[in-house]
């Protein structure tokens, strides 16, 4: 019987003869349209026309599930091909996978660095709408910019506003001691802090209750790590704890600990109304010890710009009058938190923010070293696979169908760049606690935080493993056969060119890493050594601190310079490396409005010489002139400058205090320096106050020094047994000032060594598969008579030239970074040429030596075996 | 060489014995008959085509027909290997089922 003819094909036929593209498809087709038309003759047209669509349906389900059991399949054919290719070249496919995995791990510890960099204080509920008040403008002619306000000010705002919905202060409480029964430690990480900062920021209560733990005066509330260091396990709850000598405080909360990428960090914090009962001074107007760290929770919705705004005319109200004496202008602006940390480099910032632009080079960095990686790992697999071209020529002649071909080089490759992805998070996971230490910073590898972090480097693996295949994998396949058999290897000029620049770029970063880390080092040793204007060596230095000790501290000179091991001791407010206070002076013959705001320390007769700080012109304070304590200053030489005296001896200073008398220029010190050796020395006036002193300085005989510790400790406690002891040697809090730098150099040299593995990684593998390929050439020539040391050096000739085309590139790169990173010191090392010269030549070396057993190898080897194969 | 999985097996019997008639609908009936389950044609031809890639079968291209409005049937055949297949499963399973002893249901009396 005729079959109706098909007038419009059906569609859903159609779809599924699309779909089934391939060979075969028409007898699924026409066999479905066969039993349709039976259908229709049988069951009828509505019938049939359901049965059909279900079947189409099933059809794709079939489909489907057939592509997936294949790939799978095929995905373990894969797995074997690649088992046995790893057998076939062990060495090979270990260099290949190291070296990817060591690239990627790198990249993995960056990334998580820098994610973490990026995300501080995002993990507050509300970290959009809070801000700090900074303030900033000009004061006696000096402009000013800082990170903290005085204690009137966020609450008045905040009354004024409305859009502002809360606030919140804390100020720091410097070193104090905390006691608890006999356990007692001096604590640096002390705030007050209100009881607003519990709705205000993220900082979980696990013991207390945030609304009231911090409300009444006298209270505590401990970090986790905190309470265990003063109560071990048991509950601290409602007990005591001493701090400063007599202070009571009863613990009221325990929170978890601060987070690693907050930019506030505490162990303690003590309730506010504490200080302000004591301090209602500093709370009744909007001038005066701007000490105080002011955070604002403005209203869902409200704009900053337009908060920032409605500031001025409240300054004008609160200080306007003030300001008009003094001369000068306040401004109030609003930092957003989440962008305190790597963008606000202000005054009395609580924290030391880093530099962001470290957070950029450092994302370079790893993207160099994974791109080092990558391209060794493509090299590799491309200078195998032209190995291979036999392999491949001899597959098509039997017939591969291309697609196959290209399916298998791309699925080799790609497998191995899983496998080393798998294997870099080991390694992240291993180099952790080095990263850590090198970086100064506690960080975990946020996969979780970051969800998006492990398909992106799944992803990453995916785009390497496709890359390094892809040559192998489109070229090859094209080749005619017989072409390729014949070559025995495919390695053309013009491949051979890409390989050298890219091997040259490899040595381009490593040296200008190497020459990098050896500047960085250099500046540290420099920084440190430099000469500071005094004696640094052998000087304990004890605080003072509290009012026993400070009393009685002439005594405490006296009976100390009886021991044997004390050298001399003197005593000030400010000891080098502390900078210095800060203040207006006014220089004789100055009007009030052109007074200068200086650094200020107070100190006794004798810490000029304890420290060996030298006299430029005239003399130092001396028990000679009994006039001396409280009308003799001293100024150092910057100071000199900037007052324009032709003689400063004999003319007057008065710092501006409300309370200090004119004091008399006896003499001006040579420059020291007081603050940082990163900076340059500020003026400075000394004033002769020996009862405004802080802490001693005890210059010890050098010897041994756990002994003269405990001397020292003794004595104390003889004199003073009502203060802690306190006492650090000088030379190593000054040497802790370059954490930063040392961090970063540490950094560097990793970094450096990394560069350095890969590429000789990259280099020891290619020098394999240029030796295999040249044995024919080396063969030769040795028959024509060539001795193995002009075999070595032919062989090594291609890699000195390399090298020094890296060196032109660089050296010039390296200069440059080096005088940008340099600029910020006022006190910095010259760039020394040695560096680059060491630099190239232990490249070159390192170089030299890995290529050197296979060249050894070759030059060694019998001509006979080589030419056999012609 | 892998084994063949049991569906595989007769689909490559059923090919073997519908001899030049061996297309999807037939392929098809036959299977159905003798297993009793309900498949979808589908379910055939994957399988089949999968069967072509190993090697056990060839496929070719019939005559157009007008049943099947103007196009034609793709009819299989057995290879030598296919076949070589089939006999060697055979002879592993003949050695399974080769004297086994008598089966004892519970309840029942030993033969």
């Amino acid at each position: 019987m005729n079959a109706p003819r098909n007038r419009n094909p059906h569609i859903g036929l159609a779809f599924l003869a699309r779909l089934l593209r391939r060979k075969g498809g028409y007898g699924l087709i026409g066999d479905l349209q066969e039993m349709h038309n039976h259908r229709i003759q049988t069951e009828g047209r509505i019938r049939a026309a359901l049965w059909l669509w279900g079947q189409i349906l099933l059809a794709f389900g079939h489909a489907l599930v057939d592509t997936l059991s294949w790939s799978v399949f095929m995905f373990g054919s894969y797995l074997k091909i690649t088992y046995r290719l790893f057998k076939r070249n062990k060495l090979y496919s270990i260099i290949n996978i190291m070296g990817l995995a060591v690239g990627m791990a790198c990249c993995i510890l960056i990334l998580s660095y820098v994610l973490t960099e990026l995300s501080f204080d995002r993990f507050h509920a509300h970290s959009s709408r809070i801000h700090r008040l900074a303030v900033n403008g000009t004061l006696s002619n000096r402009p000013f910019n800082l990170a903290c306000t005085n204690g009137a000010q966020a609450p008045g705002v905040s009354r004024d506003i409305p859009e502002i919905e809360n606030f919140a202060r804390f100020a720091q409480l410097g070193r104090i001691p905390v006691q608890y029964l006999d356990r007692q430690y001096f604590e640096s990480d002390i705030l007050w802090a209100e009881p607003s900062i519990f709705e205000i920021f993220s900082f979980p209560l696990i013991k207390g209750d945030p609304a009231t733990a911090l409300t009444p005066a006298f209270c505590a509330v401990l970090t986790e790590s905190t309470a265990e260091r003063y109560f071990g396990e048991k509950d601290p709850i409602g007990k005591i704890l001493t701090i400063n000598d007599h202070e009571r405080y009863s613990v009221t909360g325990v929170m978890a600990d601060v987070p690693e990428n907050s930019h506030l960090r505490f162990d303690m914090l003590l309730s506010f109304k504490t200080y302000q009962d004591r301090n209602p001074q500093d709370f009744s107007r909007w001038m005066g010890n701007f000490a105080f760290y002011s955070y604002l929770l403005l209203r869902e919705g409200a704009d900053p710009a337009r908060v920032e705004a409605k500031f001025a005319p409240l300054v004008e109200k609160n200080i306007g009058p003030i300001l008009k004496i003094v001369g000068g202008e306040i401004i109030f602006r609003l930092q957003p938190l989440e962008s305190i940390h790597l963008h606000s480099h202000l005054m009395g910032e609580i924290s030391s923010n880093p530099d962001p632009a470290y957070i950029t080079i450092f994302s370079v960095l790893a993207l160099f070293i994974l791109a080092l990686a990558c391209i060794n790992f493509m090299n590799l697999a491309t200078a195998r696979s032209a190995g291979r071209g036999r392999e491949v020529g001899i597959r098509k002649v039997h017939g591969a169908a291309r697609g196959r071909l290209v399916r298998q080089f791309l699925g080799e490759a790609t497998i191995q760049s899983f496998l080393s992805l798998g294997l870099a998070v080991i390694i992240a996971e291993i180099a952790l606690p080095v990263f850590r230490a090198a970086s100064g910073r506690e960080m975990t590898i946020p996969y979780l935080t970051f969800p998006w972090l492990i398909p992106a480097l799944l992803v990453l693996a995916l785009a390497v493993g496709a890359a390094a295949g892809c040559y192998p994998a489109f070229v090859l396949s094209s080749f005619q056969p017989a072409a390729v058999l014949r070559s025995g290897s495919g390695g053309s000029s013009g491949r051979k060119r890409f390989r050298a620049l890219l091997v040259t770029f490899q040595f381009t970063i490593s040296i200008a890493l190497l020459i990098g880390t050896g500047i960085i080092y250099r500046q540290l040793h420099y920084l440190k050594n430099k000469n500071l204007g005094f004696d640094k060596r052998h000087v304990m230095v004890l605080r003072l601190n509290n009012e026993d000790a400070r009393n009685a501290a002439d005594v405490l000179k006296q009976e100390l310079r009886t021991l044997p091991i004390v050298d001399s001791v003197g005593a000030a407010s400010h000891v080098p490396g502390w900078g210095a206070g800060h203040n207006a002076v006014l220089p004789e013959g100055f009007k009030t409005e052109d007074s200068l705001l200086m650094g200020i320390i107070h100190v006794d007769m004798d810490y000029l010489s304890t420290l060996g700080i030298e006299i430029a012109t005239g003399r130092p304070f001396s028990r000679d002139f009994p006039s001396d304590p409280g009308k003799a200053a001293l100024i150092n030489q910057t100071a000199a400058l900037s007052f324009g005296w032709d003689n400063p001896l004999g003319k007057t200073l008065q710092e501006l205090d409300g309370v200090s008398l004119p004091c008399t220029v006896v003499g001006i010190i040579k420059n020291y320096h007081f603050s940082n050796a990163r900076n340059a020395i500020e003026p400075l006036v000394i004033f002769c106050m020996p009862k405004q002193v802080s802490s001693l300085v005890v210059r010890l005989v050098p010897g041994n020094l756990p002994e003269q510790i405990r001397s020292l400790q003794q004595k104390w406690r003889e004199i003073v047994p009502s203060a802690a002891y306190d006492g650090f040697f000088l030379d190593t809090s000054l040497d802790s000032q370059y954490r930063s730098e040392e961090r970063l150099g540490r950094l560097f040299a990793i970094f450096t060594g990394l560069a350095v593995f890969i590429g000789c990684l990259g280099l020891f593998g290619m020098a394999s598969f240029t030796a295999e390929r040249r044995t024919r050439e080396v063969g030769i020539r040795k028959v024509l008579g060539a001795s193995p040391s002009e075999m070595i050096l032919l062989l090594s000739r291609e890699l000195v030239g390399l090298i020094l085309v890296a060196n032109l590139i660089a050296w010039p790169t390296a200069f440059l970074a080096a005088r940008w990173w340099l600029r910020d010191f006022a006190y910095r090392t010259r760039i020394d040429p040695l560096i680059f010269i060491v630099s190239a030549l232990s490249l070159l070396g390192i170089g030299w030596l890995t290529t050197a057993y296979q060249s050894a190898k070759a030059a060694f080897s019998d001509p006979v075996d080589s030419i056999k194969y012609e | 060489m892998s084994e063949l999985t049991r569906f595989e097996e007769q689909i490559l019997l059923s090919v073997w014995r519908l001899q030049h008639d061996a297309y999807g609908i037939s392929i098809y009936h036959h299977i159905r008959e003798l297993t009793g389950k309900k498949l979808a044609i589908s379910g055939i031809y994957f399988p089949l085509e999968r069967l072509v890639k190993k090697g056990y079968l060839t496929a070719f291209k019939g005559k157009p027909e007008p049943v099947r409005g103007g196009q034609s049937k793709r009819y299989y055949r057995l290879t030598d290997i296919g076949a070589d297949v089939l006999i060697r499963s055979k002879r592993i399973q003949d050695k399974f089922w080769h004297n086994l002893p008598g089966i004892k249901f519970a309840g029942e009396e030993t033969p």
